[in-house]
């Protein structure tokens, strides 16, 4: 397929990739930080860790569907 | 244009974008991978590195639902009914009813504080169990995220 052909498709597809690229690409950096870990979290890491993940009670995201 | 013409168009492309995602998952692990310090104990590390990851890919396919729960409901229930399920409130370590993509994380890391303070057989276990358990709701989440950005059903 010639380039130029490719052109309008891939801009018209960019509103499509642009949903959850954002997600992705923070999910790929989590994963990154991760496997660099080399040693046990510090009390202050693991407080911050149960902090944000205690903040999650508010996300819509995480609430079941009504009913 | 309508998405799925656009879908059919890329579909040639699809090999190509597989192999350049798997290739950039591929450098980030590899160029990322780290041995421990001295002294880590190897199941809290890999304890943390559950948590850490678990926490990204619930939060990614939680958010994915949300972004459009109705269009999930209706076209890939199963997938909702996952993320339903990682919304169910249950009982937690030391927190109360969470849901469920939480609770998990709690109860782990409540385990992982106890097994730091008092190192026993019994105590490791048990930690090992619970990991195990955090590990398949996050391969099967990871799972879902590759089978709802699949192009396949187009």
């Amino acid at each position: 397929m010639p380039a130029a052909q490719l052109i309008p498709i891939v801009i018209a597809a960019l509103p499509m990739i642009q949903t959850g690229v954002t997600e992705f690409i923070a999910w790929l950096e989590t994963l990154r930080s991760a496997a660099k870990q080399a040693g046990e979290w510090t009390d202050e890491q693991d407080a911050a860790y149960l902090a944000a993940l205690r903040a999650k009670l508010g996300d819509p995201a995480y609430q079941p569907d009504p009913g | 244009m309508k998405a799925h013409l656009i879908m059919k168009k890329l579909y040639p492309l699809a090999p190509l974008l597989l192999l350049l995602t798997a290739l950039t998952l591929l450098g980030f692990l590899l160029a990322g991978c780290a041995t421990l310090n001295p002294g880590a104990d190897p199941l809290v590390v890999r304890v943390e590195q559950t948590l850490t990851t678990a926490n990204a890919t619930f939060d990614m396919v939680l958010h994915v639902d949300q972004a459009d729960r109705g269009f999930w409901r209706t076209n890939a229930p199963a997938f909702h009914g996952f993320c339903e399920w990682l919304r169910t409130p249950v009982s937690t370590y030391a927190d109360g009813n969470q849901p469920r993509a939480v609770a998990m994380q709690l109860n782990l890391d409540g385990l992982k504080n106890d097994y730091k303070a008092n190192k026993t057989v019994a105590g490791s276990n048990t930690l090992y169990r619970a990991l195990l358990t955090l590990n398949a709701a996050v391969s099967q989440s990871s799972s879902w995220s590759n089978i709802i950005t699949s192009p396949t059903h187009f």
